[in-house]
């Protein structure tokens, strides 16, 4: 369960919080579609996402893209959901520019009848729109993409920053608080839907979504309107876009509007999608995500936090220690302690044949440390601090020198600092017995 | 509704009887497991239009009674209980809503289904043992999130070994499993107050072990969410003494510097939050101060570029500012 389950073959939809990629399933060979969602671009409670997966997690209708499994990958959560190859209601807009009052009347059907399961489970879509209604391969209707990120889009439009388009908006939605509206926002949305597939647009989206927000809750609803269109399909849009939502009728009775009961048995939706599989091909429209897939987890400077909290070490150790850490060796400084009280006889590794000094593999208390440090360094290190912390200048002179001088000893006596710093630490030993 | 009862009459008691019967049956390597499945369903549904009603009918009270009676009695809620995963997808979702309907029923101020559990207890450890178990972890849970609104329900739970069980439920390779657990979890250590207040004084040692392996978990959502926890619970005021025991320990103290410095921007505001409470603490211990002092500089280089701007949050800012002067304020390291 995780990444490696899964072959990622490209973006097929993008959101503000997540990209959606269509990917391969290595277990059962299928192919499905993963929302990938940043988590940490947010600050919101994460917990309102858990609650909308744990929600997705218990649909069960046909109507309804299935869930498959959540994951978590570093810093994004991987929602893995029933692939549709089709692709949207909106892709098909994009093609066909709109679709006939037949097509129009059966993708509506559908997804009223999705509504009905969601609406009996006490569930509000909230984002009803033609690019959130997708297509199987086989031209079945599924509901995508609600809760999940109908919740975002909510506190985000609360907090007055991005906000979706809201030409599908109900007024309610607009003018109340989150708790002041119910399923029937979703019967509002799926009006506006209705008047989106047959005309190309949704109504008054020749204005700027920011502005007519709240010119929605003012204005009259919209009404379908040309002779193109049966009385059917006009009446059927007025009764979805009735301002009152207690006025408005259920998606239980509206599946009984003789504009979806009238349904032709056969309605050619996979020519439609294959005509635009087509189109899409031929314009080479490709979708990119909003956020690269990042499967190695970028590395961040860390702050190198001294956690020693024994009292017996004076300063002068702790930065020792510390600073061993900062030398560009593999070097684990808290293993020096551990080895210590340790009874170890292996420290004849340590002994350097051009050593000026006798190896310490005689003495009682051994103290191997890595032969791969340079001592040299250690102790120019050291030097370099205590310089710093000199008060007056000709402290910081005298300390210059004992650098100089030392890094000449150690030419001249080769293994002369391993030696001084392993008496140190020695003498540590025994002060903590 | 009516048609139901035309054609299949049944008391309330025989509804129950007949329930018991049904789901006992259900053998889902048996080809007729559908069948009885479907039997269940259709008690199922009955019992909760006696419950709620339906379009036709307002629910009885005697009828209520008399049910309820009857699966007290019969001990109809262990069975449901005991076979939830042989159920159906729906009929789950329908025992977890008989569940809450009865817990909320009540007589002169007592709520029998709370006595009923209570001597039944065999139930509450299944809800606890089943949290785990797919398909049906996420109803148990929430039955369970149902019962433990009930102080008595909720002082079981936290005193049997079962509890501890949802430290490892929380790390549950299945998504929403572990984070339903956590939701558990949650609730049963921030709803009843006081009880929660003793528990933490009398397990300070095993809860904390606990609680900090979560927050060093790699999982990035197991990892806020607990640090999230942790906070509530310091935040409450009963909790005084785990307070002031968490705040005094230095293994604690390099969990949260640790969280300061992770490379997730969440996990350091969440880590801010905790680390607060150490530089705030009147009283700090000796080896808190030390390590404190040690990381002085480390410290000031810190939080004067933490930057919290994007988070659009005037008081952490202020609280930043407050952190990064009491820092300034401890004395230097010893000098040679």
């Amino acid at each position: 369960m995780g990444v490696q389950d899964y072959e990622i073959h490209g973006c097929v939809g993008k959101g503000t919080f997540g990209d959606v990629y269509k990917a391969n399933s290595i277990k059962d060979n299928s192919i499905v579609a993963i929302k990938v969602i940043h988590l940490d671009d947010t600050t919101e409670d994460i917990n309102v996402l858990i609650q909308e997966i744990q929600f997705l997690s218990g649909l069960r209708s046909s109507y309804i893209t299935k869930y498959l499994e959540t994951f978590i990958n570093g810093m994004s959560m991987w929602i893995v959901m029933e692939y549709c190859g089709g692709g949207s209601c909106g892709d098909l807009l994009k093609c066909h520019k709109k679709l006939n009052e037949e097509v129009t009347a059966y993708i509506i059907r559908d997804v009223l009848r999705g509504l009905v399961y969601l609406h009996g489970q006490k569930k509000v879509h909230r984002d009803i729109k033609s690019a959130n209604i997708l297509l199987t391969i086989d031209g079945k209707i599924k509901l995508a993409d609600f809760g999940v990120s109908g919740e975002i889009t909510m506190t985000q439009l609360k907090r007055n920053t991005f906000v979706g388009t809201p030409f599908w908006m109900a007024p309610e939605v607009i003018t109340r608080q989150k708790s002041g509206y119910n399923e029937k926002a979703d019967i509002w949305s799926t009006g506006i839907t209705t008047i989106e597939l047959v005309t190309g647009s949704p109504p008054l989206s020749e204005h700027n979504p920011l502005k007519i927000l709240f010119e929605i809750p003012k204005k009259k609803p919209p009404v379908l309107t040309g002779i193109q269109f049966s009385e059917n399909i006009k009446d059927f849009v007025k009764y979805c876009l009735i301002k009152d939502p207690t006025k408005r009728p259920s998606s239980s009775s509206l599946l009984h509007h003789k504009y979806v009961t009238n349904i032709k048995r056969h309605v050619n939706l996979i020519q439609l999608i294959e005509q635009k599989d087509k189109w899409y091909k031929k314009y080479h429209i490709t979708k990119k995500p909003k956020h690269e897939l990042n499967f190695e987890e970028s590395t961040s400077e860390k702050v190198h936090w001294n956690f020693d909290s024994t009292r017996k070490l004076s300063p002068m150790q702790q930065t020792l220690i510390e600073d061993l850490n900062n030398l560009h060796r593999p070097y684990q400084s808290h293993k020096v302690d551990e080895e210590m009280d340790a009874d170890s006889n292996s420290s004849s590794s340590n002994s350097i044949n051009n050593s000026a000094v006798t190896p310490t593999s005689k003495t009682p208390i051994s103290s191997p440390l890595p032969n791969n440090v340079n001592y040299n360094e250690v102790f120019k290190y050291c030097l370099e601090r205590v310089k710093l912390r000199a008060k007056s200048v000709e402290t910081r002179i005298t300390v210059n020198n004992l650098m100089n001088n030392i890094h000449q000893y150690e030419l001249d006596q080769p293994g002369l600092s391993e030696a001084i710093i392993e008496e140190i630490l020695k003498l540590d030993h025994l002060l903590q017995r | 509704m009516s048609f139901l009862f035309k054609r299949n009459p049944r008391t309330p008691q025989e509804l129950i009887k007949n329930l018991n019967e049904s789901i006992e049956k259900i053998d889902l390597s048996n080809d007729n497991h559908r069948k009885y499945q479907d039997e269940c369903s259709k008690y199922l549904k009955q019992i909760k239009i006696i419950l709620h009603g339906d379009d036709e009918i307002e629910p009885q009270p005697d009828q209520i009674t008399l049910l309820a009676q009857e699966i007290y009695q019969t001990d109809c809620l262990y069975y449901l209980t005991k076979y939830l995963s042989n159920l159906d997808f729906d009929s789950r979702k329908d025992v977890a809503i008989l569940f809450s309907t009865l817990l909320r029923r009540k007589i002169s101020n007592k709520s029998p289904t709370v006595d009923y559990l209570i001597s039944k207890n065999e139930i509450l450890i299944l809800l606890m043992k089943n949290q785990e178990v797919q398909e049906i972890g996420l109803i148990c849970g929430s039955i369970l999130r149902d019962c433990i609104k009930f102080e008595i329900i909720n002082d079981f739970i936290l005193n049997n070994k079962y509890f501890w069980n949802y430290f490892n439920y929380v790390q549950n390779e299945i998504f929403e499993i572990a984070t339903d657990s956590f939701t558990t979890l949650h609730d049963l250590l921030t709803i009843h107050k006081k009880l929660v207040s003793e528990f933490l004084a009398d397990n300070y040692d095993y809860f904390t072990k606990n609680i900090n392996k979560l927050i060093q978990s790699k999982n990035y959502v197991t990892k806020r969410q607990s640090i999230r926890l942790l906070s509530e619970i310091v935040l409450t005021r009963s909790n005084q003494f785990f307070l002031n025991k968490y705040f005094d320990d230095t293994i604690n103290l390099k969990l949260i510097m640790m969280l300061l410095s992770d490379k997730s921007k969440n996990l350091q505001i969440e880590g801010f939050h905790i680390f607060k409470f150490f530089i705030a603490k009147p009283k700090k211990s000796q080896k808190i101060l030390d390590i404190l002092i040690k990381n002085k500089d480390n410290f000031i280089e810190f939080f004067e570029k933490f930057d919290l701007s994007s988070f659009n949050d005037s008081n952490s800012i202020d609280e930043k500012d407050y952190i990064l002067n009491e820092i300034k304020k401890l004395p230097d390291i010893e000098r040679l």
